[in-house]
């Protein structure tokens, strides 16, 4: 696919397509749609400054364990350690808009994996056994 | 998303249906503001037919809380899917935006 959010939306749709035809379970396929919403949202709005257009693998693992993996040439940007920690108190009006998504996929039991290599991030996530 | 809006006084009751993510979210954030806009004071937000949510979901949400509270008026949300609820929880949303059980449980929660 490449980075945009037309394309990202079709992989989506796809990916739901091609579990639904191997029986995967409607939870999991739940999960997989949230890691691939938030985790390709996220690289394809912040992981380039060029507006140019690039391409981003996928590839999904249906074994046990399920693991999902995504690869792009954007700026090194590791989950586990660069993004902001979440702020999950206080009333309405203190609670900032955004930085949910990673902390989402960590409660629903997604474990992540984060390395460079050759110019490029590449991020594995282990899906929780059902 | 399919979003319908009926008036009953100065509730907005919106249902909603689809998906609350990147695509969907904005939609109902628009058509929230717009029912702010033209004067109600609270917001009921019917998620029954809201299978999935993402974080972009969750945003808009806040989003409506908070301008319909710097209006002066409140939110509140019922008949949440398990999916939706599942989320609300792991993010701590459900301490922060007034879940019901239905329609007439948040009419209660507004008054």
């Amino acid at each position: 696919m490449v980075n945009t959010v037309a394309d990202q939306q079709r992989v989506m749709d796809e990916v739901e397509a091609l579990l639904s035809a191997r029986s995967v379970s409607s939870r999991r396929k739940s999960a997989v749609r949230l890691a691939l919403d938030e985790l390709l949202s996220n690289v394809i709005q912040y992981a380039y400054d060029d507006g140019g257009v690039h391409r981003i693998g996928v590839k999904i693992d249906p074994g046990i364990p399920f693991v999902l993996a995504i690869e792009d040439d954007g700026r090194p940007f590791d989950p586990l350690s660069d993004a902001p920690a979440p702020v999950l108190e206080g009333p309405v009006e203190d609670r900032p808009v955004g930085g949910l998504g990673l902390h989402l996929l960590r409660s629903m039991g997604m474990e992540m994996d984060y390395r460079r290599e050759k110019g490029r991030n590449i991020l594995r996530v282990v899906f929780p056994g059902e | 998303m399919v979003i319908s809006i009926e008036k009953q006084g100065e509730t907005a009751i919106v249902a909603a249906g689809g998906r609350l993510d990147a695509v969907g979210a904005p939609e109902l954030e628009a058509r929230g503001k717009a029912s702010i806009q033209e004067g109600s004071k609270r917001l009921l937000l019917d998620l029954a037919k809201v299978e999935y949510i993402s974080s972009a979901g969750l945003r808009s949400l806040l989003v409506l809380a908070k301008t319909v509270k710097a209006a002066g008026g409140g939110m509140a949300l019922c008949s949440l899917t398990p999916a939706v609820r599942e989320v609300m929880t792991m993010s701590g949303f459900d301490n922060i935006l007034s879940l019901a059980a239905d329609r007439s449980a948040a009419m209660g929660l507004l008054k």
